[in-house]
């Protein structure tokens, strides 16, 4: 873990995948994103649909503006927003990358990520030496972002 | 939120500050966002999390400012968005 930054999220106030989505918009352009979760089946239609609804609020913001420089930014956005893939095969399939990939910690610790990714969400419980092995292969000042996910009542989605 | 470590050689802009309103940062109020056009870290204010169109639009205008830095480098304008390969490409090379 020496070399990477280290950050702790507390996302408890919203479903916590949309915090994670509006995280991971800032870290679009960085490299490949890795999510752990318990069940990246169950995790990955959630964020999926948190990223979509993103997606509509920035092009939203993009015909609002009349900003052209702005405006030719939220284009690009869009456009890599819409390009994003997501994945939960884990190791990745060398014929059909993803941007994002969403695995468990088995999976990880099989196969650890290796320098393209820049990033990595821990959305459950990974014990410290877990986490020192997945990070291993990762570039020196890759994220690594702790969040906590507390699911809002089916009443308030 | 905060950013619990940093990595002691990272190349950062002294003072730290938040890439979207420019207010001036520590770590308990931090979030690591993009690289810069010179491949440094930049970081924004936690609540901007809250605020997604002051988060969209300030990004937006962050992404502009560093693509016209870049080309002041001499790198091409799509080099900012290229930089998951993590280098450069000039336009005389």
């Amino acid at each position: 873990m020496y070399g990477l930054i280290r950050e702790e999220n507390s996302f408890g106030a919203n479903p916590g995948t949309k915090d994670l989505a509006r995280h991971l918009y800032t870290r679009i352009y960085g490299g490949k994103v890795v999510i752990i979760a318990n069940k990246p089946s169950a995790f990955l239609p959630a964020l999926r649909k948190q990223w979509l609804k993103l997606m509509r609020k920035v092009q939203k913001e993009r015909a609002s503006t009349l900003n052209a420089e702005r405006i030719f930014e939220l284009n690009e956005v869009v456009v890599r927003m819409q390009s994003l893939q997501f994945s939960t095969t884990w190791p990745p399939d060398g014929y059909k990358l993803a941007d994002v990939y969403v695995a468990t910690i088995d999976e990880l610790l099989r196969w650890a990520p290796e320098m393209e990714c820049q990033t990595i969400y821990v959305t459950c419980e990974v014990r410290p030496e877990h986490l020192h092995i997945i990070t291993s292969w990762l570039k020196n000042n890759a994220l690594v972002v702790k969040c906590r996910l507390t699911p809002l009542p089916l009443s308030k989605r | 939120m905060a950013i619990t470590k940093l990595p002691s050689d990272l190349k950062l802009a002294e003072p730290m500050i938040c890439a979207i309103c420019g207010v001036r940062l520590t770590l308990d109020k931090a979030t690591a966002g993009m690289l810069d056009s010179e491949h440094r870290q930049t970081f924004a204010c936690v609540s901007h999390f809250s605020e997604v169109e002051k988060l969209i639009t300030g990004w937006a205008d962050f992404t502009a400012k560093e693509r016209y830095r870049s080309l002041h480098h001499g790198y091409e304008p799509r080099d900012l968005l290229d930089k998951a390969g993590g280098h450069h490409v000039r336009l005389d090379s």
